[in-house]
């Protein structure tokens, strides 16, 4: 059936990071220098131009037949993953330079899972969802692997392929059984024929299906291994990008079972993960010493204050609070996931071509940076202040926001634990500042520092800080999109 | 511009300031802090002048409100008391002290240090300004920050550990509030806003005791009531003189301030409920830790201990909530940030010419250090409240108001606090006499210089302080009037909601009691009796002669 | 110091204050720059400038008329209704007591000033401007404990006079046994202080004022057997409650007058310069105590519980006292025990009703102890700082000033007729004997058997001394080599004697103090009249004739043992009961005993809690929790072993679980 123009319009976005993905391929093939800093500018470009098509749209509404649409809430999406997608470019341009590892395919995957993910922002049906789901992973995954030297890399990105699998699986059969109890894969119909086992079943899975993708416990074992294998740049943009989409797509999903129907499964699922999530998440972060694999985990712990908020927009008064605060709360986490990550790719240790030591990401590396580099340790601490919710960061900010929707909507037992598990981060996220600011330097290990990254870091910084202190902007623009056509 | 956010963010200001000079000039960082520190003190007296403390005066003055986070419901709103007042002064009173007190004391990293000083300020300030719940939790958590840095960077021996556990321990114990501040905003109407959510907050018994002590767990773990205190020995130990200065000096105040602005006028109901629990743990408190303090062998510690067993005095006034007891509460405040604070310069001062703290390495000094045995002394007797001194005034008030209090069991109370008075002496004097008298044994102490003309000024108004707090104390009175004034009422209303019989407020004196019935012939109300005595402002009281 | 905003007539009492402390002051700051004589002559002039508007005030009361400066607040406040709940005034009274106490403060006070200019000459400069300074500082507190109109402000000068007497005990700190003394008179005093903050809080709750003038007055509107309706003594009567405070102001009382049992501080204190002793610790600041109970005269008689108490504490110290005094070989300690027996008399004096032979007692005591302690030093002076009586005799040959003044003082003490020591001391037991508490029949007569048995001891101590010191032969390279003092010290000794005897003036003219006083103990007295306490009409004489021989009786056997005759009896005594003697001479090991039950225990029990409370329980939670989560983690952690398998199992195995429950929930 044809559908009408506006539908496709409304992919511009979309198309525009296609476009610059096979663009940043083609510039391969001419290329002629090997100088190749330009290809992260270009997709900064383009993650800009996207971004801005997808501001200045009129939001479509439903298109192709409700199979997906185009409102604030994916403009929204959009606009966060392109962020993420520039700022990773930046610090990938940085890190693999140092590594002489700078290849476009780089830019044009990363390009293309954004793609895959704004895609997931706007999809409402179920096959569409996997279609994006797969983009976007398949990006990752090669991502992942992108740079082959030792064992790790590869190793994750064989890991992350796998057990993506095995979550493609559950997310592909529970839509199936859906399918089985409502005879569509709309989004739309998707609270017909709720109550009944089949219907039960197919979300319960599908749930863990998402679950796998925004590493919730206890779908989460990939994550510390793929995160500290992949390069540090692609964790970046996984921590940020990927766990962006998936959690579009649960929201979307959570709220169209929901409505209109007594449907409480996949709430008492998501509080169960919520609940595993955050405290897992926090313990096992506590004996890390790998600041990249506690970041990993942090990562994990993130997914769970997220999950709370998802699962208080069950409330219905609390609802638009609770969808403005997961928004915030990703935008947030967006900015102060890379910029940890990229100071962590700035300090690791550079291996000879076959072999990454052990300590790569060791607390050691960061001992007396504030000596060697004030401003990297000053940043650096902004973002674990961030991520451990102390105001007056953009984390705290997002935390306060999500707890405030999970009281509104009487989740004071998720709401607690959420403030004391939180209280807990704390803990590991100040070993690393005590590293930095409190223990003498250890040999004067070279850190990398390039403009690109040093761009990158400011931004973040910028941005971390903005919405901690004047976050008023961003909240209403959260709240905006917090607006879903149903 | 309102004059009260000017002083909350001049000191920040100076720390942008610092940024831009370059790192290496030392001097010129200290002279741009030490003077926007005292400007800030300057600025901060038109604060004092401008306060009108006359009964019919607004409850907040200075008051500013501007929308900040109006999307979420949050507002940039500050305005003080007369507590938050005194507080907001001794602060800014406290601050160039502290900064002159390390000109010599802090060589490495001159720059940060600063910066992390003026930060505080400014965070220390704001959270006495702030009339908004998440305001007042941004600034209260603000304060961890830069004081997690000082000590951790430029403290002692065992720093790591003790600032982890400073910053760990505050930390957890104030999320709760934060829960606690949620959930008053769900139920006053969908507001931060201090006043409003005070005014209109309606909140069941059953969730007013667990907001309670979520707020009370917060505030108690800053004060420190036993036994949450253990951070504080520790942090003080490890930390540098100027550290625990700030520490001793004003954050254990943001605790008792805490129950005082928050945890008692916003739940009155759990705080009936619970003074009696909060009266036993701040007795225990006093005495428990004055013998600690009599065991210690290092001085800093000593004095961390007896900050302890003082702010115990604070938590029994407040508990007592009767006028004496409060308005005792809010001097003692004043009076330990300034005596205990000078008792850190001090331990600081001996601490920059011998590198130890231990008692066992001091002892006979007087004859050295003839100036700096003298100010020790003084301080001492302030600290152990001996007329004359401010501390006097702060622990008669205190304990008369407990005993005077309607609160069960108040005359027992009063009579261990008392008992905590005597143990003050004690391990004070212990102190002084370890320090400075008997025989010189360590070669070292042969050659202490005494007070450097810089140390002096640094110490000199701290001694004034002490002295003029003791003599002329009611110009530091009369601020906190009205404000106890308004706590008493706002009690006495609850009651009044509960129909309980009144258990606030000060008992009638007996005398007065009796003449007013048994009002027989030949026995007219005796004309001191009290009752009879109303509150001129210029006021001598009917003084009986003794014929 | 504040300057009073209400400038009544009065207000120029307080110079009567300020002139010491700006001398302290003074000194304090500049002393040890201006040289010695004028440090000293700064100190004196201040007293004598005190002395000389105290004279003036004295003679206004003398006149009748009861100076009263009703200063402006120091602190108050106020209830939300304005009713003054706590109100402290800066006020001060000048009437019969104050007026009496204010002569003897800064007439005794400036002779021992011009004797320690040259007592404390061996001092470098900055230490004799300290003394000086603190000196000059003790009289300041002390007169203001005596001026002030209020229980509080004469706390102030309470503790103040305690601080100057740690000071000056501790004076020469380098010595660690003297500063420790300092710190232990302190202390005791604390304890005695609790008792008086106690007492002063039940009193304000009961009038709701501290002022004497006001408490009095409202006292007078009670009726004792009322029963007390809410506030703190809710259902008891006012006379038990007043009992009660009474007490608590009594416990401040025996801890700054040394009586049992908080009296261990006074002969330590011997530790501090001579003249302090003589002054502080004999003349003035041990003396306060009794200045209180007489200050609250009428309220005591409110209280025969209280009367009784009082009573018995002082006649048991004055006796026990006495019995250490016995055997004591160092000149001070004798002088120090004998000081706290004699305070015992006064507080049987003030105890049983006779306010004015309490304080009778006082002044003549401030005159022959002040005396005998400056003999004393001048007695250490002549034979290099030596304090044993064991090493000295025959000094009356040596330094005839000093032993004719120090005999003078013996004989007052002892209570030879006619000097002032007997009638004042005779007053105290004859009114012990004639009165009947109605508490506590016969606490009178047992005072009275106590204290004459006390008066016995004095005479034998007393005149022991006196025998061992200045008569027989040098027992000594030091006492054979002793010399007089010079004049600047020996003078302060005589005028001391004079006045020791010119006190008989006080007492035998028609009673004169007696009557002078009346006016202000009258209510009091009254009240115990009318209770039975006391009754009119005259007394026997035999008391008297008793009193008499009691003092010839003890002077006697001292004579013999000690001067001529049984010279070997002593120690024969000594050796026949050494146990008892050892007793004795280790003053029945009081000390000793507060050691083990009070201090030892503190110690330990701190330490205890120290470890157990805090480093235990409290640390071993609060560093457990982090561990707890620590471990927990790892153990977590060992799941992550990197197993591709393990990991799909896990996650297969937790779908698994979630579709068993949803379904449990929803089919």
């Amino acid at each position: 059936m044809p559908f009408p123009a506006k539908d496709f319009v409304a992919l511009v976005p979309v198309a525009i990071l296609v476009g610059g993905a096979i663009a940043l391929l083609l510039s391969e093939v001419f290329l002629t220098s090997g100088r190749r800093t330009y290809q992260a500018v270009v997709t900064v470009v383009f993650a800009a131009g996207a971004a801005l098509a997808a501001v200045v749209m009129a939001p479509a509404g439903s298109i192709f037949g409700g199979q997906a649409v185009a409102d604030r809430f994916s403009t929204f999406v959009t606009v966060t993953v392109c962020a993420g997608l520039a700022l990773s470019a930046l610090v990938g341009a940085g890190w693999l330079a140092a590594r002489d590892a700078e290849r476009g395919e780089f830019y044009a995957l990363a390009t293309f899972g954004a793609a895959g993910m704004a895609l997931l922002g706007m999809a409402t049906d179920l096959l569409v969802a996997f279609v994006s789901i797969e983009i976007m992973s398949l990006a990752t995954y090669s991502l992942a692997a992108f740079l082959r030297r030792g064992k790790r890399p590869s190793e994750a990105a064989f890991k992350y392929l796998v057990l993506g699998a095995v979550s493609s699986a559950l997310l592909l059969y529970g839509a199936s059984l859906v399918y089985g109890a409502t005879g569509s894969t709309l989004f739309s119909q998707m609270s017909r024929g709720a109550g009944s086992p089949l219907h039960v079943a197919g979300l319960a899975l599908i749930a863990a299906g998402i679950a796998f993708k925004v590493a919730a416990v206890p779908f989460h074992a990939w994550t510390p291994d793929v995160y500290e294998g992949a390069p540090t740049p692609v964790t970046a943009f996984m921590a940020a990008g990927v766990k962006t989409a998936a959690f579009a797509l649960l929201v979307r999903i959570f709220l169209f079972s929901q409505s209109g129907t007594a449907e409480t499964t996949f709430a008492g699922v998501l509080s169960g993960l919520a609940i595993l999530t955050m405290i897992f998440g926090n313990l096992l972060a506590l004996p890390q010493r790998s600041v990249k694999r506690m970041l990993a985990y942090s990562s994990i712990a993130h997914a769970g204050y997220l999950l709370v908020g998802v699962v208080s927009a069950a409330a219905a008064g609390a609802r638009p609070v609770a969808l403005a605060g997961v928004l915030f709360y990703l935008a947030a986490y967006t900015a102060t996931a890379i910029g940890a990550f990229a100071v962590v790719g700035a300090l690791e240790r550079r291996g000879k071509p076959d072999d990454e030591p052990e300590d790569t990401w060791d607390l050691d590396r960061f001992a007396g940076l504030a000596q060697r580099r004030p401003v990297l340790a000053f940043a650096m601490t902004v973002f674990l202040l961030s991520l451990a919710g102390v105001p007056p960061t953009a984390g705290f900010v997002g935390k306060l926001y999500i707890f405030k929707a999970a009281v509104g909507g009487g989740l004071y037992g998720l709401a607690i634990l959420g403030v004391l598990t939180s209280a807990l981060g704390a803990y590991y996220y100040l070993r690393v500042v005590v590293y930095m600011y409190m223990r003498p330097a250890e040999g004067e290990e070279p850190v990398l520092s390039s403009p690109a990254m040093t761009v990158a870091l400011v931004a973040a910084v910028a941005v971390v800080v903005v919405l901690g202190v004047a976050p008023d902007a961003m909240v209403r623009l959260a709240q905006a999109a917090s607006s879903i056509v149903l | 511009m309102n004059l009260l956010t000017v002083v909350t963010f001049l000191p920040v200001l100076g720390a942008l300031a610092l940024v831009v000079v370059p790192r290496g000039e030392a001097s010129q960082h200290r002279g741009i802090a030490f003077l926007f520190a005292l400007v800030t003190f300057l600025v901060s007296i038109g604060l004092w002048t401008g306060f009108d403390s006359s009964p019919g005066a607004p409850e907040f003055q200075f008051e500013q409100m501007v929308p900040w986070m109006p999307t979420i419901g949050i507002g940039y709103h500050v305005g003080i008391d007369g507590v938050a007042l005194l507080l907001i002064l001794l602060t800014t009173a406290l601050a160039p002290i502290v900064i002159l007190s390390a000109w010599k004391a802090v060589e490495e990293r001159v720059k940060e240090f600063l910066i992390a000083l003026l930060v505080l300020e400014t965070a220390m300030i704001g959270s006495f300004a702030a009339l908004d719940l998440i305001l007042f939790y941004v600034f209260w958590e603000a304060v961890l920050v830069p004081m997690y840095l000082l000590i951790g960077v430029w403290g002692s021996a065992n720093r790591l550990y003790a600032t982890v556990k400073f910053f760990v321990y505050t930390f957890v114990a104030s999320v709760l509030m934060l829960v606690a501040i949620l959930y008053v905003y769900f139920h006053d109407g969908g507001t931060f806003d201090y006043v409003q959510a005070r005014a209109s907050l309606d909140v069941s018994s059953e969730a007013g005791r667990w907001l309670f002590l979520a707020f009370a767990l917060a505030f108690a773990v800053k004060v420190p009531m036993f036994p949450l205190h253990t951070w504080l020995p520790d942090a003080h130990t490890e930390a540098p003189t100027a550290g625990s200065v700030i520490l001793a000096g004003v954050l254990l105040k943001m605790g008792t301030f805490g129950f005082f602005r928050y945890a008692l006028p916003l739940f009155p109901e759990a705080a009936l409920e619970y003074r009696g629990a909060i009266a036993i743990l701040a007795v225990v408190g006093i005495l428990y830790g004055a013998l600690m303090s009599f065991v210690q062998t290092d001085m800093k510690r000593l004095v961390a201990y007896s900050s302890v067993s003082h702010l115990g005095f604070v938590m029994l006034g407040l508990a007592a909530l009767s006028a004496e007891g409060l308005t005792g509460s809010v001097y003692q405040m004043l009076n330990h940030g300034v005596s205990t604070g000078a008792l850190f310069l001090l331990v600081g001062v001996l601490y920059e010419r011998r590198h130890t703290r231990l008692l066992s390495e001091f002892g006979g000094i007087a004859k050295q250090v003839p100036w700096l045995a003298t100010v020790f002394v003084i301080v001492t007797l302030s600290s152990i409240g001996l007329p004359g001194t401010n501390g006097f005034v702060g622990e008669f008030l205190i304990l008369s108001g407990t005993w005077l209090s309607r609160l069960g069991h108040a005359t027992i109370f009063a009579v261990l606090g008392a008992v905590g008075v005597i143990l003050g002496a004690v391990y004070m004097l212990l102190l002084v006499e370890k320090v400075f008298f008997g025989k010189i044994t360590k070669a070292e102490n042969r050659s202490l210089p005494d007070l450097s003309v810089r140390e002096a000024f640094v110490l000199a108004p701290m001694v004034a302080l002490i002295l003029v707090m003791g003599l002329v104390p009611q110009p530091f009175l009369a601020p906190a009037k009205t404000s106890v004034d308004r706590l008493v009422r706002r009690f006495e209303a609850a009651e009044a909601r509960m129909g309980v019989p009144t258990r606030v407020g000060t008992v009638v004196p007996a005398v007065a009691a009796a003449a007013a019935p048994a009002a027989r012939p030949g026995f007219p109300a005796p004309p001191g009796a009290p009752g009879a005595a109303p509150d001129q402002p210029d006021f001598p009281t009917p003084n009986g002669r003794i014929h | 110091m504040p300057t009073p905003t209400v400038f009544a007539a009065e207000s120029y009492l307080w110079a009567i204050v300020l002139f010491p402390l700006g001398g302290a002051i003074l000194n304090g700051i500049i002393g040890r720059r201006i040289g010695r004589q004028n440090v000293a002559f700064l100190a004196i002039m201040a007293m004598v400038a005190s002395f000389a508007i105290s004279a003036v005030a004295f003679w206004h009361v003398y006149q009748g008329t009861t100076l009263h400066f009703a200063g402006s607040p120091w602190f108050r406040v106020a209830g939300a209704d304005g009713r003054a709940l706590v109100s402290i005034p800066w006020g001060l009274t000048v009437d019969q007591l104050s007026g009496t106490l204010l002569l003897v403060v800064t007439g005794v006070g400036t002779l021992i000033h011009v004797y320690s200019a040259s007592y404390m000459s061996h001092e470098d400069d900055f230490g004799y401007a300290r003394y000086f300074a603190y000196l000059n500082l003790f009289v300041a507190a002390m007169l203001t404990l005596v001026l002030g109109d209020n229980l509080v402000l004469t706390f102030v000068g309470w503790e103040g006079v305690g601080l100057c007497s740690y000071l000056l005990i501790g004076f020469w700190y380098t010595d660690p046994q003297k500063a420790f003394c300092g710190r232990k008179a302190f202390v005791v005093n604390r304890i005695g202080d609790f008792g008086f903050l106690i007492g002063v809080f039940a009193l304000v709750s009961l009038f709701g004022s501290v002022d004497y003038g006001q408490i009095s007055t409202a006292a007078r509107g009670l009726d004792p057997a009322a029963i007390v309706q809410g506030g703190v003594f809710e259902g008891w009567t006012f006379q038990a409650a007043i009992t009660f405070a009474l007490v608590g102001l009594f416990v401040g009382a025996a801890g700054k007058s040394a009586q049992l049992p908080l009296y261990v501080w006074l002969p330590d204190a011997m530790a501090g310069p001579t003249p302090v002793s003589a002054l502080i610790h004999a003349a003035t600041m041990v003396t306060a105590g009794v200045y209180l109970v007489a200050r609250n005269a009428f309220l005591f008689s409110l209280a025969p519980a209280a009367m009784a108490t009082v009573t018995f504490v002082g006649a048991a110290t004055a006796l026990f006292a006495a019995l250490i005094a016995f055997t004591q070989t160092d000149i001070k300690k004798v002088l120090a025990y004998s000081t706290v027996s004699q305070l015992g008399f006064m507080f049987v004096g003030v105890g049983v009703g006779a306010w004015w032979a309490g304080i009778l007692h006082l002044v003549t005591h401030a005159f022959f102890k002040a005396c005998l302690f400056l003999g004393a030093g001048s007695v250490m002076h002549g034979m290099g700082d030596e304090t044993d009586i064991r090493k000295m005799g025959g000094l009356a040959r040596k330094m005839p000033v000093t032993a004719f003044t120090f005999a003078v003082s013996t004989l007052a003490i002892t209570g030879f007729v006619p000097l002032s020591g007997f009638w004042s001391k005779d007053a105290i037991l004859g009114n012990a004997l004639f009165s009947h508490n109605p508490a506590w029949h016969g606490v009178g007569q047992l005072a009275y058997l106590l204290g004459t048995l006390a008066a016995l001891g004095t005479a034998f101590y007393m005149s022991r001394l006196f025998f061992l010191t200045f008569t027989g032969t040098p027992r000594s390279r030091a006492a054979e080599h002793a010399h007089e003092s010079s004049p600047v010290m020996t003078g302060p000794l005589v005028v001391l004697a004079l006045l020791a005897v010119a006190a008989v003036g006080l007492a035998v003219p028609g009673h004169w103090f007696e009557r002078f006083t009346a006016p202000l103990f009258q209510p009091g007295t009254s009240r115990l009249v009318a209770v039975g306490h006391f009754h009119e009409g005259a007394h026997p004489l035999w008391p008297y004739f008793a009193a008499w021989a009691i003092a010839a009786l003890g002077t006697a056997v001292a004579a013999a043992m000690y001067w001529r005759g049984a010279t070997a009896l002593p120690a024969r005594l000594a050796e026949a009961f050494p146990r008892t003697y050892r007793f004795a001479y280790d003053k029945f090991r009081v000390d000793e005993l507060y050691e083990a039950i009070v201090v030892a225990p503190l110690k330990v029990g701190s330490n205890l809690l120290l470890r157990v409370v805090d480093v235990f329980a409290i640390e071993g939670l609060v560093n457990g929790i982090p561990r707890f989560f620590a471990a927990t983690g790892a153990i977590f952690r060992t799941a992550q072993n990197g197993d591709v398998q393990r990991y799909a199992a896990v996650m297969a195995v937790a779908a698994a679980v979630i579709l068993w429950a949803v379904l449990g929930v929803g089919g």
